[in-house]
């Protein structure tokens, strides 16, 4: 298992509150997004997990240097500005992108509790069963591991570029 | 020769086609063994509703499968680099594995395809470096059985607006979903730019009909399974029928690892794997028939499979041609922001379509039709369709959202795809799935005329959607590609000449008298349209033949 520390936790929690602030509608932290972050970063999404607890201590480092406090400890609007000077690197969009997703996705996610993000944008699900429908028999999809007969580099990084989109999504 | 058969057919694969197949030999009185690699799936077993891992967005995985782990494909991208792939990766080309094939989640666009798109290279020309050619019949030859797949299996629409283009002998046993206020900006801004509307067919109840009851109008249509088994899917239609007659057995969860031949060649059976609660177990059975109805990806992997001393290529592959014109659908898209709600919470979504620009297009190879789309769910608005300049964290990203899902909009449409020879599956040589099979290896992409087309597709669409009141469009450029994925089809196409084709006109595989293909892989071009239906009417057409040919 890959072990997230505490610290690590709580300065985590502290740029997720950032991505999706609670404004008149509930942020990120609010509706459990930062659990739904943390699960994915120790499951199905743990490829991102190095990098952004690099990005963390980088974060930190610029805080200090620049504000003399860590991050956690800033005001909201001199977080947003070194969050501003940070946002195209890597390891900021993908914690940025698993906030939406637990934000926005179904609340069995764990990350959109009561549905109320849906509520704050009008989308209205209409399932007799509730929000996530059925529970059924949907198991935890986890995390594959590739093949162990594959020929070519596994970290290849055209992997990730997205070459060519999957054919059709529009039945 | 009294040769000892456990079944007159076996048919691999339930999905749109496999089940329809699977009915059609029952009902005539044979016996049937239906082969499907995925399990039964419906609302009470697989009812959840995961937005993350289904057949619409699959971030993580599919809820109609195949498993993230155990079904790896090699996926070669235009560079030439390989990429080992998992189903929900990019490049895999996914459709779906489970009882029902993709139709127990799919969206249910019911179209047939127009008379023109079955004679594409009469009509147009054959593009240099393509492999574009007519379907050895014609719609006419076709138009019972759409009339039968629509009234058997169930399609919901307006036959007073749908009637024309396709010589209807009758309307729609089902009345068309209620049209909302989307559809009312599009006959606004059809009207302006002058196209003809029709009403988009679905293969779903909007009232009760074959013992079902009616759609719940929820916002989650396509991708999952239907909460009031209102979705007119294999699984809950035919399927049904063919295990009503006893005739038919079904086995799920099951491989089949390749179509045995003896020693002069003649098709005797199946060999497959069963995956048991106690482990996988092999086992031959033999048939007077066999049918691959697995869709375009994996029924061309089963022919290239089952290679033997005298078919050294696979079966039906004498010629290099199986798996090669692989198709799908290009899909442009022109989003819309609208100055007030233009959201209905009632899905599907899909209400409201035009086919003026499926052809006849000045300097364009074919085209396609346009339509409104299914409800977004929020987590694919925001990943696949927000405007590339919002900012994707902070207040500004939150307020995006909140303000403007339900004022956003789309229209768009499959393009009909210009095929090439070196768009295909093959085996690789080198990657085994979890049962020691080689994996399928994908690789070209589409004609260039493909990219044409979507691109004066996408311009189509733009200008729709602005004349239905649209303030601001966007949407992502046409770019060159390899398609497939749920529309796949082209693999193993049917024919006149065995050296350019896999099948006859039957899906009789050229050289094998009892060896038929009944899915997607026959198309030689797919129409400019979703094509379950095309599929589902060519397996009833088929079965037909396969039923009465059985000795």
């Amino acid at each position: 298992m890959h072990e997230i520390t505490p610290d690590q936790r709580f300065r985590l929690r502290a740029v997720i509150d950032r991505i999706i602030p609670a404004d008149q509608d509930p942020g990120a932290l609010e509706l459990g997004t930062d659990h739904y972050v943390l699960s994915q970063l120790s499951g199905e999404a743990v490829e991102f997990l190095e990098d952004i607890l690099a990005g963390l201590d980088a974060l930190d480092l610029a805080a200090r240097l620049r504000f003399g406090r860590l991050f956690a400890g800033l005001p909201d609007g001199e977080k947003d500005a070194l969050l501003g000077e940070i946002e195209k690197q890597p390891w900021f969009l993908a914690l940025a992108e698993l906030t939406a997703e637990g934000f926005y996705a179904d609340p069995a996610n764990g990350g959109n509790l009561g549905a109320r993000s849906w509520q704050m944008i009008g989308y209205e699900h209409r399932l007799p069963d509730g929000p996530s429908g059925r529970e059924g028999a949907a198991a935890a999809k986890t995390s594959g591991i590739l093949n162990r007969d594959w020929p070519y580099p596994p970290d290849d990084p055209a992997r990730k570029d997205g070459q060519a989109a999957d054919a059709t999504r529009g039945r | 020769m009294a040769a000892n058969n456990d079944y007159d057919c076996v048919v691999v694969g339930a999905g749109a086609a496999g089940s329809s197949v699977a009915a059609m030999i029952a009902e005539a009185g044979k016996r049937v063994l239906l082969i499907e690699r995925g399990h039964r799936m419906d609302y009470e077993s697989d009812g959840r509703r995961d937005h993350l891992r289904n057949q619409r967005l699959a971030e993580y995985g599919h809820n109609a499968g195949p498993d993230v782990q155990g079904n790896p494909r090699v996926f070669v991208d235009a560079r030439g680099v390989p990429h080992l792939v998992r189903p929900h990766e990019q490049g895999y080309g996914n459709n779906a594995a489970a009882v029902g094939g993709g139709t127990v989640v799919y969206g249910a666009q019911a179209w047939r395809f127009l008379p023109d798109d079955f004679r594409m290279a009469s009509r147009y020309g054959v593009p240099a470096g393509s492999s574009l050619a007519d379907w050895p019949i014609g719609y006419d030859e076709l138009a019972p059985w759409y009339d039968k797949a629509e009234w058997e299996i169930g399609v919901a629409a307006d036959g007073s607006r749908n009637m024309e283009p396709w010589r209807r002998a009758r309307g729609y046993p089902m009345p068309a979903v209620p049209q909302g206020p989307m559809a009312m900006a599009m006959y606004r801004g059809a009207e302006a730019l002058g196209i003809p509307t029709l009403t988009t067919p679905l293969l779903i109840n909007t009232v009760p009909y074959n013992g079902r009851a009616a759609c719940i109008q929820c916002g989650s249509c396509v991708g999952f399974t239907c909460p009031s088994d209102a979705k007119n899917g294999s699984q809950n239609t035919m399927l049904p029928r063919a295990l009503a007659t006893g005739a038919c057995e079904l086995l799920t969860r099951t491989v089949v690892e390749r179509v045995d031949t003896d020693d002069r060649g003649k098709v005797t059976g199946v060999t497959f794997i069963e995956e048991l609660p106690e482990g996988p177990r092999r086992r031959s059975v033999r048939a007077k028939a066999v049918v691959l109805s697995a869709g375009a990806t994996e029924t061309a992997r089963l022919l290239l499979l089952s290679r033997s001393k005298l078919h050294p290529e696979g079966l039906g592959n004498a010629h290099d041609q199986v798996g090669r014109h692989l198709q799908g659908h290009y899909y442009p898209t022109a989003f819309g922001l609208f100055p007030e709600d233009i959201y209905d919470p009632r899905g599907p979504g899909v209400t409201t379509a035009s086919i003026a620009f499926n052809h006849g297009n000045d300097g364009i190879v074919g085209g396609g039709m346009l339509s409104d789309d299914f409800i977004l769910l929020p987590i694919i608005f925001w990943k696949q369709f927000r405007p590339a300049d919002v900012p994707r964290w902070g207040a500004g990203a939150k307020d995006f959202m909140r303000k403007n899902y339900r004022r956003i909009s789309a229209i768009r449409g499959p393009v009909q795809e210009i095929p090439s020879p070196d768009a295909r599956v093959q085996l690789d040589p080198a990657v085994k799935d979890r049962f020691g099979m080689p994996v399928l290896r994908l690789s070209g992409t589409t004609h260039p005329e493909t990219v044409r087309t979507a691109k004066f597709m996408m311009e189509k669409a733009r200008q729709w959607i602005t004349a239905a009141g649209a303030v601001r469009t966007w949407g992502s450029e046409p770019v060159a590609r390899l398609s497939g994925g749920q529309h796949q089809a082209g693999t193993c196409r049917m024919g006149t000449d065995p050296k350019e084709s896999v099948t006859d006109s039957w899906g009789r595989v050229w050289g094998h008298d009892n060896l038929f293909v009944s899915d997607g892989s026959l198309h030689p071009t797919n129409g400019g349209f979703n094509p379950v239906l095309t599929i589902m009417a060519l397996a009833l057409r088929n079965g037909q033949h396969i039923a009465q040919s059985l000795p």
